[in-house]
């Protein structure tokens, strides 16, 4: 009986690990391409869409504070998402 | 024994626990409203301009209004503070877009374009009679039409909307009546309150895109005012609808 209870808490732990370590990847990601679209210029050349990604990051980061690790993952790829799009209106990372 | 019983009683109740956490609910009417009339803003400010005139508070309206949505789906208890955040966004977004529009439109202005007036008085009918209501069905605005059954507002009849919340804008002095309509399926007395629900929708609609309420008032005709007396679908289509009255 031990033995189940010793594996059950086990998978609990690795699941808590893995869904957190995905979202940290998630925003760390996300902060990178939006870090690639600043340097690019987006913020003069694609406003719109570097400001979508910049939200959606915030949004994300937002998401993490309140717990909800599935919806912050969700936002940070938008923002990677928009950061790609800022990037390429810009004219390419630099 | 006993305890493999109680362990796997436990793992029920977490299943379910977790089953209910991740259940996601239906959003009521006056939700989807709410929603709908934030849209509705970030839409008008987006047809005048926003994405060159005010980027970064259309970029905060859309996801405040994505993460309000969210939140009212998996997380009620706490989806207030976001909608209301979601809201003050579109206001300050919508705000901020109508001050460059008006910024950027030329300095020496010329006359705009006329607006639309009321047509006349339309004559009596020389031979043959029109349907019952479609001498008062004449309106400056194209009519907007409704699913069978249903009073949200489509999307092509949101820039219809536009149209008449920019004509108000435009004409402090201007107001309108709007009419429910309905087709001939169901009761009178559904239609009724069908066609109250219809004409009450585009009304919040405009509300929502900045029109004053005071300016709005709705009827409904249920399916008394037919514009189609066929019975097939394309004519029931025609008949689904609001009429935008103008009154000066």
């Amino acid at each position: 009986m031990k033995s189940i209870w010793r594996k059950v808490v086990v998978a609990l732990a690795f699941a808590v690990l893995v869904g957190g370590c995905a979202t940290t990847n998630a925003l760390q990601n996300a902060q990178s391409a939006l870090d690639k679209a600043k340097v690019s210029g987006a913020p003069e050349k694609a406003k719109l869409d570097y400001y979508m990604a910049q939200t959606y990051l915030e949004a994300a980061k937002k998401e993490v504070d309140e717990g909800d690790n599935d919806e912050a993952r969700t936002f940070a790829a938008e923002s990677e998402k928009y950061s790609g799009q800022a990037i390429q209106k810009a004219g390419g990372a630099k | 024994m006993k305890n493999a019983r109680i362990l796997l009683a436990g793992f029920i109740i977490l299943a379910l626990a977790v089953a209910a956490g991740c259940a996601k609910r239906q959003l009521t009417r006056s939700e989807t409203d709410r929603l709908d009339a934030i849209a509705a803003k970030i839409a008008e400010a987006e047809r005048l301009g926003a994405a060159e005139c005010a980027p970064k508070e259309l970029a905060i309206a859309r996801v405040a209004l994505e993460h309000a949505r969210h939140e009212l789906v998996e997380h009620f208890e706490r989806a207030e503070a976001d909608v209301k955040d979601a809201e003050a966004a579109a206001d300050n977004l919508l705000a901020k877009t109508r001050a460059c529009a008006e910024a950027k439109k030329p300095a020496a202005p010329a006359l705009p374009p006329p607006l639309p007036t009321p047509p006349p008085a339309p004559t009596a009918p020389t031979v043959a009679p029109p349907p019952p209501s479609a001498a008062a069905e004449e309106s400056v605005f194209p009519n907007i039409h409704f699913d069978f059954d249903k009073s949200f507002i489509r999307d092509d009849a949101k820039p219809i909307l536009a149209k008449v919340a920019d004509y108000l804008a435009k004409n402090n002095g201007a107001k309108i009546l709007i009419e429910g309509h309905c087709d001939e399926r169901g009761t009178a007395e559904y239609n009724m309150a069908l066609g109250d629900r219809r004409a009450t929708s585009a009304k919040k609609y405009l509300v929502g895109l900045g029109v004053d309420a005071a300016r709005l008032s709705t009827i409904s005709y249920g399916k008394e005012r037919p514009l189609c007396t066929e019975h097939n679908e394309a004519c029931w289509q025609k008949n689904r609808r609001a009429v935008f009255d103008l009154k000066k």
